[in-house]
């Protein structure tokens, strides 16, 4: 008996692993899932290292005799209209990117996620009020909501991403549930269930984990709308506030002296650009890897 | 079998319908939730710091603050039910005029916008789908993921740069009634639509191009082939018509993203549409003007949902069954 348990519980290891080479290999072989990660891989590292090298207060200097220099030996990205070094600025940006998304997509993940859990899981009346309310927050275009809760809380970088957090609630509800609804009607929920777990256990630790593929590529690709509406919000001057050198902010601060100093507005919208594309490719690349059959069907799409 | 359709159609449209009702009442609600939960207190914003206490009670009073809130709620929706959004704290004037006064201009904007897109998208997605993995089709991809990649506002910026401060060929703001004179409408249209556009080009090229490549290698494709059927013929008599399904799809998904570029876009070009209306109230604490114009967009916003979910359901009857909604 001992043996034959022994016996299961390697043969599991031995699929575990076999699984998660397959999935490994699928995601060398995915251009998509690689590029993202090469981007997303360098935001990251801009992000975590450059503040080592960069301080705010090299970034904030006012140097008001050498502002508008155009890209050069001794300004790789040109100044701004205070004289600020914009690559220093750049630099410091990418960390505030990164809260960005991790914050505003943690908090949608982390209300979205129970709430379509618990609704798929439950059903009835419960599924329906939640599923319903969250029907009516996506009755919101989804900057306009933002926008609304953020001039309830004050304009601030926080606020925004509370704001775009809320907003994506219900997408990672959606999400959740439907994937739910479809694990709980598998084998070994029904096991689980006939053992007697309880049901927060069940729905925690064989449901969720089961559903998590979806949910991570929505994870993902709402990082890229993330940062398209956090810089969206900061353009309009309810994000960021100055001197904060965050992307969508220098962008706004470029208006003015766009047919001066172009350079003002060009690097932060390519530092945009670059992030929110690896997180679109870095999440078209994760679905195809996590699900063959959708890739399969979509396979046009990858070629 | 015709009318068995028909009426299933009818139900299903009816269902959504009254979904839409539903969902119509839960958005007044947290619109108005969120604008009267608003810090600040109206009356001090009206007659500023300097107000005697006395004179701050009498305009609470006036305007029914001190009244709890769910009365107020309904007070409102009665009104707007009867077309009275009340008067804006900042304007003055009737909230209903100022949004009837601007939605023109918005929905000439989105429509400019939609119409670019498709136009754009369609066929380059055919020319990609068709030319798979040659430069052509390399070429859109990049184009694709740039539209996809860069904000709206960023390249309303470029557009401004190129062509109004440097060649001077197009306005950088403002707006022009089209109905008065097309031409001065369209070139004022032009930028912000193009903007606005460029995301949901993107979107709507990469569908085309994927689901093109779909159909043409499904049976009946290969069937024309067979007995010598132009591909030209092929392409655009039947795999772009079964591929129009999807494309609907990317539409109906980008379509809140449009509403909120919206905002932002007539932010960048000064174009006094809705959005910039909601945006100035917002800035202002226009409480009433916000509920007003929060609630038109959300509704606009829900009406072409609506309309793009029912058109699909005439396209495919699948959905009528599916639970679609």
């Amino acid at each position: 008996m001992a043996a034959e348990s022994a016996d299961a519980a390697r043969w599991l290891t031995d699929a575990r692993r076999r699984k998660l080479a397959d999935l490994f290999g699928r995601y060398r072989s995915n251009s998509k899932a690689v590029a993202g990660t090469i981007l997303i891989g360098l935001l990251i590292v801009v992000g975590v290292f450059g503040p080592l090298f960069v301080s705010l207060e090299q970034a904030n200097a006012l140097d008001v005799a050498n502002r508008f220099q155009p890209p050069g030996p001794a300004h790789p990205m040109g100044t701004d209209h205070l004289g600020r070094d914009v690559l220093l600025r750049i630099v410091l940006g990418a960390r505030i990117s990164l809260y960005i998304g991790g914050l505003s997509v943690g908090i949608a993940t982390a209300a979205g996620v129970p709430l379509g859990a618990v609704a798929g899981y439950v059903g009835g009346n419960v599924d329906d009020t939640i599923m319903r309310t969250m029907d009516i927050l996506m009755s919101f275009p989804p900057i306009l909501l933002a926008l609304t809760v953020v001039a309830v809380l004050g304009p601030s970088l926080t606020n925004a991403m509370i704001a775009i957090g809320v907003t994506y609630v219900p997408y990672f509800a959606r999400v959740t549930r439907s994937e739910v609804v479809s694990v709980v009607e598998e084998d070994f929920v029904e096991a689980a269930r006939a053992l007697g777990e309880r049901d927060s256990r069940v729905l925690f630790w064989e449901v969720l984990p089961n559903a998590a593929a979806p949910i991570i590529v929505q994870a993902s690709i709402s990082l890229a709308f993330a940062i398209l509406a956090a810089a969206g919000l900061s353009f309009l001057g309810l994000g960021a506030q100055p001197p904060q050198p965050s992307w969508g902010l220098m962008i706004r601060q470029s208006k003015q002296y766009l047919a001066q100093a172009p350079w003002m507005a060009i690097f932060p919208g390519l530092g945009i650009a670059t992030t929110v594309l690896g997180f679109n490719l870095l999440g078209d690349g994760i679905r195809d890897v996590l699900d063959p059959t959708m890739s399969a069907e979509l396979g046009a799409e990858n070629e | 079998m015709r009318s068995a359709i028909d009426a299933q159609f009818a139900r299903y449209a009816a269902r959504r319908v009254g979904l839409l009702v539903v969902s119509l009442l839960g958005v007044s609600v947290v619109t108005f939730g969120i604008v009267n939960v608003l810090p600040g207190d109206v009356a001090l914003l009206i007659l500023g710091n300097r107000a005697s206490p006395e004179r701050l009670e009498a305009l609470r009073q006036s305007l029914g603050l001190n009244r709890p809130i769910w009365i107020r709620y309904l007070d409102w929706l009665g009104g707007v039910l009867t077309g009275d959004m009340g008067e804006s704290l900042r304007f003055g004037d009737p909230v209903a005029r100022l949004i009837v006064q601007r939605l023109p201009a918005s929905a000439f904007l989105a429509g400019a916008a939609v119409v670019i897109a498709v136009t754009v998208a369609i066929p380059l997605g055919v020319v990609a789908g068709q030319a798979r993995n040659t430069w052509k089709d390399f070429t859109t991809s990049v184009v694709a993921f740039t539209g996809i990649s860069l904000p709206d506002f960023f390249w309303g910026l470029v557009l401004i740069l190129v062509f109004a401060e440097f060649f001077s060929v197009l306005p950088p703001s403002g707006y022009v009634n089209p109905a008065v004179d097309p031409i001065g409408g369209l070139r004022h249209v032009a930028l912000p639509a193009l903007s606005l556009g460029f995301a949901l080009m993107a979107h709507l090229t990469r569908m085309t191009r994927s689901s093109l490549i779909e159909e043409l290698r499904a049976g009946y494709v290969r069937l024309a082939r067979s007995k010598g059927v132009s591909e030209r013929d092929i392409v655009y008599r039947h795999a772009l018509r079964n591929a129009f399904l999807p494309v609907l799809t990317v539409i109906g998904l980008q379509i809140g993203f449009l509403f909120s570029g919206i905002v932002i876009i007539e932010q960048v070009f000064a174009y006094p549409g809705l959005g910039r209306l909601a945006f100035q109230a917002l800035l202002n604490r226009d409480t009433t003007l916000i509920q007003g114009s929060v609630l038109t967009i959300a509704t606009v916003f829900m009406l072409s949902n609506l309309i793009v979910d029912l058109l699909y359901a005439v396209l495919d009857p699948r959905v009528q069954t599916g639970g679609g909604a």
